[in-house]
């Protein structure tokens, strides 16, 4: 079968909302971070990332709402 | 979204447009000459879809309108998700437009109406205006790499919310900052008047020590003077009782004297009338005396022994005057001695020591706290112990005391000295009030430097704690900032990543296998490796014929993945004159690719001047044919 350039993407992959790819980068970025030598202040970490988590559910509860 | 059916009256070119029947899948071919009205089918499906074209936006959209016509419509029907929906608009030649948005199956209830259809139509397709031409609808004109930054791109890449964020938090950070910077200036002041009001260690304790001293200076000077002055004032009045004192001394010695000679005699003539009566010359004495008091009736030892005890009783007094004459002397030297003893005492005082008149850890009276010219200005000090040099010499208090203690000094002579040493004492007596004023001031200002710091030092640990939270505050927000950054970063390597596989599987296709691959970094920049030169190269490098093709393939790369992430359906793409300058067999290819490329792009409009025969095309609609009219799937129009 021959392969086309363009293909339908899994719904759940296009679907993925920016606040869940952030906790997953940040996850993927803490641990990349206690490996360095500066190390990890890991509840300024948390903190960070809460916060920026919050303000991004409200983005998208904003934007689901106007949708 | 897939277009089923397209009305169009007195709308550019067209009085009647009328496109039916179409081909949900593969190529619908507009094809004419120039002027034939292709192009314009693209700009009234977009003014149909966002009420404006890609060149004509707010009230010049009223030139969509036909020539010749005052007014026109368009009517779109359209397919998203299985419903089939159908936009309406209505335009004035000045702007004015009405717009409905209705479902065909609940036609009397219109979704959207008005300004309120572009937002419905938003929500409906999945995209806005800025996204459509950004990839589904390629308008006639030089294709140029979509700008990375655009709101279309970045919305496909999914970090508009992690962008959106890191903005405000950006925002957030640099007001933060900005406060900082104020409570760090701040902090800086305060410190510099902390570090000048800083108090010396015990300097209070010293200028209170200092200060009773003075008062204790001040108030034996305030004793000494008045001891002074009522010495003085005993003085002068032993002087003036003094100079009698000599004659009265000797009227009384004379009174004593006479007193007592005439009781002894008396006393004598009395033994001898009583006990020698007839012993010469007692019998003559004896009769002169009875004769003279030969008519009292007295006898004459009687009346000697009475004056005799009358001449006892002035003795007497006489002595009694004298001792109180030698008690007055002694009390008048005893006074003499006072006002001596007080003249010693002023000796013994200590010369007012210039220390005084130095605020502890300032070197000296504080400048403004003495007048010039005033009390305290009077002679100078040269040395730390120096002594005032303006008292009368020691010599001649010397002597005067000596002459004082004699009872010789005069009173005006004492008067005049004592009247010396008060105008020293006073002079002292002020000197030391202006210190104490000076110390006063000085203290007074010391506790309020002192209160001062206190409030500095409350206020900069209150500072500092502020700081601290300050910089904790924006630290956090700096590791959400970059954490956000971050994402959004790699959200776009990602994006960026899929889309150069899409269009790198795409692009042999269209470059008839000359260019292989791309190279798509985060800010959307390309490289395109060549086959034939096994190279990337820059955009620039190549010919612009394939920069349009690479171009057009990334375009189409983005509408997918627009489609994938947003409407995730069937969508129809508007493309005119992608292929301009192509030769039929290069064309031909590129139709074949288009119509191959599968994912979500399924109804394919494009435009060109002729089509090959045996292009792979669904559906060819030849415009051009009448001058203003155009039907397809409708009964012609007269």
């Amino acid at each position: 079968m021959i392969k086309l350039p363009f293909s339908r993407k899994p719904t759940e992959e296009a679907s993925v909302k920016s606040s869940v790819a952030f906790a997953a980068y940040c996850e993927a970025e803490r641990e990349r971070r206690r490996d360095t030598t500066a190390g990890l202040d890991e509840q300024r970490f948390q903190a960070a990332m809460d916060l920026a988590l919050e303000r991004l559910r409200a983005y998208e509860a904003k934007e689901e709402d106007r949708s | 979204m897939i277009i089923l059916r397209l009305e169009a009256e007195r709308l550019h070119r067209y009085r009647v447009l009328r496109l039916a029947d179409l081909p949900e899948r593969g190529i619908i071919g507009l094809s004419g000459d120039n002027e034939s009205g292709k192009s314009a089918i693209g700009e009234i499906i977009c003014f149909a879809l966002f009420g404006r074209t890609f060149a004509l936006a707010g009230e010049r959209i009223g030139k969509l309108v036909h020539w010749g016509a005052g007014e026109g419509a368009v009517t779109l029907r359209f397919r998203v998700k299985g419903k089939s929906y159908e936009v309406s608009r209505h335009l004035a030649r000045d702007g004015a437009q009405s717009a409905r948005l209705i479902q065909l199956d609940a036609p009397a209830e219109p979704l959207a109406r008005a300004e309120g259809v572009n937002q419905a139509i938003s929500r409906l397709v999945g995209f806005g205006f800025d996204d459509y031409v950004e990839t589904c609808y390629l308008a006639q004109r030089e294709i140029a790499s979509p700008h990375p930054h655009s709101p279309a791109v970045r919305a496909m890449v999914g970090a508009v919310p992690l962008v959106t964020c890191a903005a405000r938090l950006g925002e957030e950070i640099r007001q933060a900052e900005a406060d900082l910077a104020l409570r760090r200036e701040r902090q800086q002041a305060l410190r510099a008047e902390e570090a000048q009001l800083a108090p010396g260690a015990g300097r209070i304790e010293a200028l209170e020590r200092q200060l009773a001293e003075i008062d204790e200076r001040s108030g034996r000077l305030a004793e000494r003077l008045r001891a002074l002055q009522a010495a003085g004032d005993e003085y002068s009045s032993a002087y003036r009782r003094h100079r009698s004192h000599t004659a009265r001394r000797a009227l009384a010695g004379l009174f004593a004297n006479v007193a007592l000679l005439a009781v002894l005699a008396l006393g004598a003539l009395w033994a001898m009338i009583h006990y020698q009566p007839d012993t010469w010359p007692m019998p003559v004495i004896i009769a002169w005396l009875e004769s003279l008091i030969a008519e009292t009736g007295l006898k004459a030892h009687g009346v000697i022994l009475a004056i005799a005890f009358l001449f006892g009783g002035f003795l007497f007094l006489s002595w009694l005057w004298l001792g109180l004459l030698a008690l007055g002397l002694r009390r008048r030297r005893a006074w003499a001695r006072r006002l001596a003893q007080e003249l010693d005492r002023l000796d013994g005082l200590e010369p007012l020591p210039a220390r005084l008149g130095e605020a502890p850890g300032h070197g000296g009276v504080a400048a403004g706290d003495v007048e010039p010219g005033g009390p305290g200005a009077g002679p100078r000090f040269d040395g730390d112990l120096e002594v005032f040099v303006d008292r009368p010499d020691v010599e001649r208090r010397a002597r005067l005391r000596q002459r004082i203690l004699l009872l010789e000094a005069a009173v005006s002579e004492v008067c005049s000295a004592l009247e010396h040493e008060v105008v020293w004492l006073k002079r002292d007596m002020e000197r030391l009030g202006a210190w104490r004023t000076a110390a006063q001031n000085g203290l007074a200002r010391l506790r309020s430097d002192g209160q001062r710091h206190r409030d500095l030092t409350r206020e900069l640990v209150q500072l500092e704690q502020e700081i601290a939270a300050a910089e904790d505050w924006i630290a956090t927000r700096r590791l959400a900032h970059e954490l956000l950054e971050g994402a959004a970063r790699e959200m776009s390597r990602r994006f960026s990543g899929g889309l150069r596989d899409m269009v790198s599987r795409a692009l042999p296709r269209f470059t008839e296998g000359h260019y292989e691959f791309l190279e798509v970094d985060e800010d959307l920049q390309i490289r395109v490796y060549s086959s034939d030169k096994r190279n990337l190269l820059d955009l620039d490098e190549i010919s612009s014929g394939t920069q349009r093709q690479i171009m057009l393939a990334l375009r189409l790369g983005l509408s997918q993945e627009l489609v994938a992430r947003r409407v995730r359906d069937d969508q129809f793409v508007f493309l005119d004159e992608p292929f301009a300058f192509f030769d039929s067999r290069r064309l031909r290819g590129a139709l074949k690719n288009l119509s191959e490329l599968g994912g979500d792009l399924t109804q394919y409009w494009v435009v060109a001047q002729r089509f090959p025969q045996d292009a792979p095309i669904g559906l060819e609609i030849a415009c051009g044919q009448h001058p203003d009219t155009l039907t397809h799937g409708f009964p012609e129009v007269a």
